[in-house]
């Protein structure tokens, strides 16, 4: 380790034990608590599979289907972060670069760092790796070097094909054009499988695990064939990833998303006097003037941009083979849920900008909202108010986007999918006002990708949001019972009603704690952090 | 490296965003040991500049020397002897002052107690013994400034490069870091100084450019000014346009 990386890793030390010094107690035992259930089940998760592959009945189903599998975790390793827009944890390069440090002694740390972005999966493979090892039946010895060095394959991988994406989506004009182009790339697969139909599946997942792949290489090592070919295989493919990823890290070394000056006012801005007009007409200031903000910050900021734009392309692009593979398959009484299903999707990618973080991207600016006369009420309001509107546009675009695809698609389909979506976004929008207070996170509105709320955060959201959800479930559960469209819409009155009860406790209550708060949540917009940084 | 060259040189340098020529054709050369100022109205491409001697920046042409070496080739060999106060915080907010200053020591290849030595007698020079302890995020502007300052010394460098290092500092504070750079000077090493307040760099350098709209518009010998009997600040209006009044704003 050089010195310079040795300080790098204390300082990262010293700031993770001052960011634990720092958090309330009440805070910290909720994330460990958080943390730990969501691991708990994929331990869980690890050592049932490690049971599973350490028995000899399974010797020839690992033989045959591990290297379909490998296929599958390589594919989710690259595949997941860009789903979920999280990228884990990474050097903060921006702030190395002044020091006198070479890109070859960074290149190492990043890669380690990059292993936060899939831990879940590490785990599950680190339980297939020791039931192999333990299989009496297989001479899987080698199992844990094999899979180490597809480990590291698919860090390099991410890495480059990350830092990649991230410089082109950092160009102005180009960020939701590269955003498409990916998304298209990673869909097409499933799109000319949904075409050709289940028949061929077969067919095309013996091309994919065919010898001269990395994961059917490492597959091979695993179950104890430690022929010499299946050795260079896989190092010629972590090697040429590794150069790969290197020579992306040191591009990106030298890249300058974010820096450069305003130049020609991009449409966005010269679309802000139409909408200025539009909203003040309808509602009265403060709202109007906070409202027209939150839109245009909105539309001006790239993260939020690629993840409204996904909404609508991804959820289609992910949904729409799955769902031809169903017609495939005759399961036709999911038919008329699909559209909610895609649209309720986009609501959970809009979520960390429109819901969970919602003063993210203001970080010191957010002052004035103490600052200025109006109640911080109305400011949770009007953010609110634009977030309905994003989503009102998103559901929108998600339907275009359906109809685009020639999917069925029906009125009344279209106004249950506006109506369960507004009704999901008053619990959304009562429980984010809270947790934006409770956990704010200064976020860099220039960076295209990236999660912007805590770790522990999303996963607690996760695990929240079947049961915010419940109203809305109930309600689907009283069409299934009664086989009646008005019992679900009474159902789903019902659950509006409750929502913007909700709704209006949690705003006065999260109204009254930002005024208590207001320096802690101030400071926490503020800060960065250290020399890793999540993304 | 070599010890008869520049502090700095730059050759005809460039940097264009899209349509926007940020730095045009800037050709400086500031002498070793050299108190300079680099003044510019706001915009005019300073920070951009520095961005690109600190390798923040890749110049879109033109060449880039600091102390003898070339960048970006030997970025790492120069960059192990400049000291820099950046006009953006690049200080790390979740640790103490004490921790960044150690992880700043260590970054330029000092020994851990060395570098934790130095630490101790910096913070205790610019009054932050008492706040060592407290997290960076928790400093005020001017002490995150006198931090900035004080992790640029750390490595006794050879070249500073300051952008705006006295904005938010107290008037104390201010004459201690002044106090130290013309120490640094008589020792040897080169200053290269932003300012908006043209009476500091009246008073501490030697020479001044002045940039406007990514332009070199004048470069002079702060001694040359006084005798032409004008003052820094009646210098720069002239270079880089009259002042506005408020007079037809009826209602202020």
């Amino acid at each position: 380790m050089t010195p310079a990386v040795g300080a790098i890793v204390w300082a990262q030390w010293r700031t993770l034990l001052n960011v634990r010094r720092g958090a309330r107690l009440s805070s910290a035992a909720l994330a460990a608590a958080v943390l730990s259930l969501w691991f708990g089940a994929w331990l869980f998760g690890a050592a049932a599979l490690a049971m599973a592959c350490a028995r000899p009945s399974a010797t020839d189903a690992l033989r045959t289907g591990l290297p379909a599998a490998f296929l599958l975790l390589c594919g989710l390793w690259q595949l997941t972060p860009v789903m979920i827009s999280s990228q884990g944890a990474s050097l903060d390069v921006k702030r190395l670069l002044v020091y006198p440090v070479a890109a070859r002694q960074l290149y190492p740390m990043d890669l380690i760092l990059r292993l936060t972005s899939n831990p879940e999966l590490l785990v599950l493979l680190t339980g297939a790796t020791i039931g192999i090892t333990a299989n009496p039946a297989l001479a899987g010895k080698m199992a844990p070097v094999g899979t180490a060095v597809l480990v590291l394959f698919n860090l390099c991988a991410a890495s480059g094909l990350r830092q990649q994406i991230e410089r082109l989506a950092s160009r102005r004009r180009l960020r939701e054009a590269v955003a498409l182009l990916f998304l298209i790339a990673v869909a097409l697969p499933q799109l000319v499988l949904a075409a050709g139909g289940a028949g061929r599946f077969a067919e095309r997942i013996a091309v994919l695990t065919a010898a001269w792949w990395p994961w059917t290489a490492a597959a091979r090592l695993a179950v104890g064939d430690l022929a010499p070919a299946h050795w260079a295989i896989l190092l010629g493919w972590t090697g040429a990833a590794w150069i790969f990823g290197r020579w992306q890290f040191e591009r990106s070394l030298t890249s300058e998303s974010g820096s450069e000056p305003r130049g020609a006012a991009p449409s966005s801005l010269r679309a802000g006097g139409f909408l200025e007009r539009w909203v003040s007409s309808l509602l009265p200031d403060p709202l109007a003037a906070l409202t027209v903000k939150e839109l245009l910050t909105l539309a001006r900021t790239p993260r939020f941009r690629l993840v409204f734009f996904m909404g609508f392309t991804f959820g289609v692009l992910i949904f729409v083979p799955m769902m031809l593979r169903q017609e495939g398959l005759g399961a036709a009484a999911w038919a008329e849920y699909r559209l909610t299903m895609v649209a309720v999707y986009a609501l959970l990618l809009l979520g960390d900008a429109v819901f969970w973080n919602i003063f993210g991207f203001d970080r010191a600016a957010a002052q004035i909202y103490f600052a200025a006369p109006q109640g911080f009420g109305w400011v949770l309001a009007g953010k609110n108010l634009a977030a309905m509107v994003f989503v009102l546009l998103e559901v929108s675009g998600v339907a275009l986007a359906w109809r685009l695809v020639r999917m069925p698609v029906g009125f009344q389909q279209v106004l249950e999918t506006y109506a369960v979506t507004m009704v999901f976004c008053l619990y959304l929008m009562g429980t984010g006002n809270l947790v934006s207070l409770y956990y704010p996170r200064a976020a860099s509105p220039e960076r295209s990708m990236g999660a912007t709320s805590a770790f522990s955060v999303r996963i607690l959201l996760l695990l929240a949001y079947p049961v915010l959800a419940a109203p809305l479930i109930l309600a689907y559960a009283a069409r299934y019972a009664f086989q009646s469209r008005l019992a679900f819409y009474l159902s789903l009155g019902f659950a509006a009603a409750l929502g913007a009860f909700y709704y209006a406790f949690a705003l006065g209550s999260a109204s009254a704690r930002a005024l208590q708060r207001r320096e802690q949540f101030l400071e926490a917009l503020r800060q960065g952090s250290g020399p890793a940084t999540m993304g | 490296m070599v010890a008869t060259s520049p502090a700095i040189r730059l050759v005809r340098l460039r940097k264009v965003y899209g349509q926007r020529t940020a730095v045009d054709d800037l050709s400086l050369e500031v002498p070793r040991g050299c108190f300079f100022g680099f003044l510019g109205p706001n915009g005019a491409g300073k920070t951009t500049t520095i961005r690109m001697m600190i390798g923040l920046a890749a110049p879109t042409a033109g060449e880039i020397e600091l102390l003898g070496y070339r960048l970006p080739e030997q970025a790492v060999a120069a960059k192990q002897r400049i000291g820099l106060v950046p006009e953006e915080s690049l200080l790390f907010d979740r640790l103490t002052g004490a921790e960044f200053l150690e992880f700043s020591g260590r970054m330029y290849g000092l020994a851990r107690n060395v570098a934790r030595e130095r630490t101790r007698e910096l913070l205790e020079l610019f009054e932050l013994d008492q706040e060592g302890g407290k997290l960076i995020a928790d400093y005020s502007k001017g002490m995150r400034k006198r931090l900035a300052m004080a992790a640029a010394l750390i490595h006794r460098p050879e070249l500073f490069l300051l952008d705006e290092p006295f904005e938010g500092v107290d008037a104390v504070g201010a004459r201690l870091m002044k106090d130290i750079l013309l120490d640094q000077i008589r020792r040897g090493a080169t200053v290269f100084l932003t300012s908006h307040v043209l009476e500091v760099v009246e008073r501490l350098c030697q020479r001044v450019a002045i940039l406007h709209e990514g332009r070199l518009v004048m470069e002079r010998e702060v001694g040359d000014l006084r005798d032409g009997g004008e003052s820094l600040e009646d210098v720069f209006v002239r270079v880089v346009g009259g002042a506005k009044t408020a007079a037809g704003l009826d209602w202020l």
